[in-house]
């Protein structure tokens, strides 16, 4: 039973991604006083780049034409670690926690390597401004990570989310919302948000990510682009959470986790707002003031771990 | 004036031929090529004139050479002074101005290009408005240039300016865009992020527009004038039709001339809401961009009510205006001004509390204001870097004259200066129009019909467009028909600017850079 | 018009400049209005600054403490044999204090 739930948390995954992304653009268009796309649009839009034909430029290579599937098979593998509404992931051990970042980067890798594939310069560009910033990013992801390990005593995803689960709400203090800070900075950039990338600009010389992916078409773009929502769901799912678990379903009954679900997706959607709210208020910083914000993120994270190791927990 | 042709002839002697003073404010003098360099020296150091724009025209016909002009200005005095130099076709070069005057670089070259005069000691040997397929000896506003069939392509290259180094590349942006705007090229050398120099090429869509006027009646060419710039229309067509007026010695009416003012600031005040919000929307600032896209729409809707046009187009005509404005319409405008007066401060005042916008905006793109001055730059993005200029009040037209309005200049230079010149020109906007139409008498809005042009004669007409001055030529032949068209467009002035703007600045700011400056492709290739 | 890898880690460089201390120098082309004159030439270099820091004084350090070491090697046999004498005798004190 346990497994059929983990497994149905993956298909979850993969159905409900594409909606938050949906729900950020309606909470924008509302705020433009525009209509926005219904929840339709962007199943519709992933379908319809499932059924067009692709271009491949003849001096692309291997890594080229293998990116997207690296890309998305390494993002489910992430998404096998994360638990949602049940308390357990399919492939939840001890240390997936550092696991789950490599395999984010895994696929950040071979994303930079076939943007720079066919040699157009705004594919240099986006892989080269990506690196830097993720660069930057990993380590704060990482020491945030590490200062929710100690004090939930454990480096397994779902061990966190139990411990945090059992504890009583407000003593989760001081040290661990710093940590919360940090990684929502962190899903800023992961998933391309104002003040970071603009996910709607048609402007390839401001681009980050969409730089980097500029040359695919038909079903590799659309394997790409549902990784990205995953892996912005991914972030949405541990910051939801860890920092706010209550509600999980431990046992497998029907009412338990019909609950759970219900409760996980309004604090999906909640946090949601919260990033559609940052993206309405903000224009997009200078390239070179995110390093700013991420050294920010860095420091939080410091802080929390340092926090916790030397006044306790 | 007279004194004028009396100095000049007494420093250069014979090469001062006969002047003309018979268009008011346009002083006419005939000089000899070679003394070009000298004069304009003189003209522009000693008399402290300012060089506005040069050209040729295809006068073998009738006087046997090309005719070289020069286009000067005294903003004080309210004069232009037009030098006129024949160029035979046994020897069709001249001395080239660009070593003492950079701003005549585009200019010399559109004239070898097209004309086939060749100007000598020009530093840039490429061609400019024919792309390199284009075969060498051919020349399009030749008057014996035939116009019909292809011209086959021949093989060529255009070599770019780059900066040599290791690790330094280039990044090619064009003709074809992401957006939906016209074609044009920019060519980086970068090395990493920070922009080492851009080179633009442009005239993708150059379509001899100044060509297609020859020998057309008065409308035609309002109506050509009004395409060569889809948001200038009206600009354009204002200045051609004052070109043509002051040409055949009419006075339009008083209401004609305040109707025209009107539709003048009303493009003023589309264009430039349409530009802030090009500038927020490159920063990511999709509230303030939405917002401010609604207001330019509803200043359009507003201008189809009134004219049956988005782009105000149909309503300048030779003699005046085509139709009038109901009193309900101008109640309805004055109460529309009002609502889109307090929408547009709304937004602003929002825009300005926003940190993260400021920030992108200040300190980007700055252009120095020397350079503005020497390379002759215009309008909007003059005035934010300091260059206190404007048509409207140093040479007036229309009604302007009696108008009481302000002109923003700002210092800085940078995208935020920009921004401000165009908001505060569209607060003056609105109340112009407020005056304008306040102080409009009844009367006709059109003189009676004018059967031909006069012939042999030429003259220039001038508006302040949203992008900054635009100049129209027109000469006539012996049987009044328009020989000649010269169209100065503020983009064509503006272009060179950019490769400036953007140095010491990244690559990523490039965009709000070049929408920040707002060129049209189109008014600059003509 | 590919990208180059100067241009690449230019992010890094720049994001890290307190580390790695980047020098540019560019030429300014030499005829035409001063105003107007654009970049000619580019040169970027990065102060070595793990190889002045960390890799130099480590391999120094090694240097001369091998060079110090040299001197037990003599190339005379004997020595040699006394080496080995040497160090049985110590081992044999040793396994004998630490019974």
């Amino acid at each position: 039973m346990n497994l059929i739930l983990s497994i149905a948390q993956i298909v979850l995954v993969l159905i409900l991604a594409p909606s938050v992304s949906w729900w950020i653009k309606k909470i924008k268009a509302l705020s433009q006083n525009r209509i926005g796309p219904t929840i339709l649009q962007v199943y519709a839009d992933l379908g319809k780049l499932f059924q067009k034909g692709m271009v491949i430029s003849d001096q692309a290579s291997w890594i080229f034409r293998a990116m997207p599937y690296i890309l998305f098979s390494s993002a489910l593998m992430a998404a096998s670690l994360v638990p949602l509404f049940f308390k357990s992931s399919l492939l939840g051990f001890s240390g997936d926690l550092i696991l789950f970042v490599y395999f984010l980067a895994l696929g950040r890798f071979f994303l930079t390597l076939a943007a720079l594939d066919t040699g157009t310069t705004f594919g240099g560009m986006g892989s080269s401004r990506e690196m830097a910033l993720s660069s930057l990013a990993e380590p704060a992801l990482l020491l945030s990570f590490f200062a929710l390990a100690y004090r939930a005593g454990t480096l397994s995803i779902e061990g966190i989310v139990l411990h945090f689960s059992l504890e009583a709400p407000f003593p989760i203090l001081f040290f661990t919302s710093m940590a919360f800070g940090s990684m929502l900075i962190v899903t800023f950039v992961e998933s391309g948000r104002i003040p970071v990338d603009n996910p709607a600009t048609h402007l390839e010389l401001t681009m980050i990510h969409e730089a980097m992916i500029l040359e695919y078409s038909g079903r590799c773009l659309a394997l790409i682009e549902w990784a990205h929502q995953i892996k912005q769901f991914l972030f949405l799912s541990l910051l939801v959470n860890i920092f706010s678990p209550w509600g999980l379903a431990d046992s497998t009954m029907g009412i338990h986790l019909l609950f759970s679900f219900l409760f996980f997706l309004s604090k999906i959607f909640g946090l949601a707002f919260v990033i559609g709210w940052v993206e309405i208020h903000t224009a997009k910083l200078r390239l070179f003031r995110v390093p700013d914000l991420l050294a920010i993120a860095f420091v939080f994270a410091v802080i929390s771990l340092l926090g916790q190791l030397m006044i306790g927990r | 004036m007279e004194r004028m042709v009396e100095i000049l002839k007494k420093k250069f002697g014979d090469c001062i031929g006969k002047s003309s003073d018979a268009i008011p404010r346009q002083l006419h003098i005939q000089i000899t090529k070679d003394v070009v360099v000298k004069i304009s020296r003189f003209l522009v150091e000693s008399l402290e004139m300012r060089f506005l724009f040069l050209f040729a025209s295809d006068d073998r016909k009738e006087s046997h050479c090309f005719h070289l002009r020069y286009v000067f200005s005294i903003h004080h005095l309210d004069q232009f002074i037009v030098l006129c130099a024949p160029v035979r076709e046994e020897d069709v070069t001249f001395p080239s101005l660009t070593p003492f005057l950079p701003r005549a670089n585009w200019q010399e070259r559109e004239v070898q290009d097209l004309f086939g005069l060749v100007a000598q000691g020009h530093p840039d040997p490429r061609g400019l408005i024919l792309h390199e397929d284009w075969p060498k000896d051919i020349y399009p506003f030749r008057k014996d240039f035939v116009q019909s069939g292809k011209i086959p392509r021949q093989k060529g290259e255009y070599i770019f300016e780059k900066v040599e180094g290791e690790g330094v590349f280039e990044i090619p942006v064009g003709p074809v865009h992401a957006g939906i705007i016209e074609p044009g090229h920019f060519r980086f050398s970068v090395a990493g992020e920070s922009i080492l120099k851009l080179e633009i090429r442009h005239f993708y869509t150059h379509k001899g527009t100044e060509k297609l006027g020859e020998g057309k009646n008065p409308n035609q060419l309002l109506c050509l004038a009004e395409r060569i710039s889809g948001d200038n229309s009206v600009s354009h067509a204002a200045a051609a039709a004052q070109a043509l007026e002051t040409l055949c010695g009419i006075q339009i009416p008083k209401r004609a001339q305040c109707l025209r003012v009107v539709l003048l600031e009303l493009e003023r005040i589309y264009n430039h809401m349409a530009d802030i919000a090009g500038v927020v929307l490159d920063v990511a600032f999709g509230f303030g961009s939405a917002q401010l896209a609604r207001s330019r729409e509803r200043a359009m809707r507003l201008n189809e009510r009134l004219t049956g046009s988005r782009l105000l187009r149909g309503m300048i005509v030779f003699g005046g205006v085509r139709n009038d404005l109901l009193d309900l319409d101008m109640k309805f405008l004055i109460s529309e001004i009002r609502e889109m007066k307090a929408d547009f401060d709304e937004v602003i005042q929002i825009l300005w509390n926003v940190s993260s916008f400021m920030d992108r905006v200040q300190s980007t793109g700055m252009i120095k204001k020397e350079i503005v001055e020497t390379l002759g730059g215009t309008g909007p993005v003059a005035r934010a870097s300091g260059v206190d200029r404007d048509l409207r009040r140093d040479h007036p037209y229309a009604i302007y004259h009696e108008l009481l309005f302000m002109v923003p200049v700002f210092t800085e230079g940078d995208v935020e200066s920009r921004i401000k010149v165009k908001m505060q020109e569209v607060y003056e906007s609105f109340k112009l129009i407020h005056e304008a139409i306040q102080g409009m008498p009844e009367g006709n809005t059109c003189v009676a019909e004018v059967a031909t042009l006069k012939p042999m004669r030429s003259a220039l007409g001038y508006v302040e467009s949203p992008r900054g001055e635009c100049f129209h030529w027109i000469a006539t032949d012996q049987k009044g028909k328009i020989a000649r068209w010269k169209i100065q467009s503020p983009s064509f002035s503006n272009w060179p600017l950019i490769e400036y703007a953007v140095l010491e600045n990244i690559v990523p700011d490039f965009p709000v850079i070049n929408k920040s400056m707002n060129l049209s492709y189109s008014g600059n290739d003509r | 018009m590919q990208y180059t890898a100067t241009g690449y880690s230019k992010p890094l460089r720049r994001i890290f400049s307190f580390l790695y201390q980047p020098a540019r120098r560019v030429e300014v082309e030499d005829d035409g209005l001063e105003v107007l004159r654009t970049a000619k030439r580019f040169e970027s270099k990065v102060h070595p600054f793990f190889e002045e820091t960390f890799y130099k004084p480590l391999s120094r350090l090694i240097l001369s403490v091998s060079q110090k070491v040299k001197a037990i090697q003599t190339g005379h046999i004997q020595l040699y044999l006394s080496y080995i004498f040497v160090t049985l005798v110590l081992l044999l004190i040793f396994l004998r204090i630490s019974r």
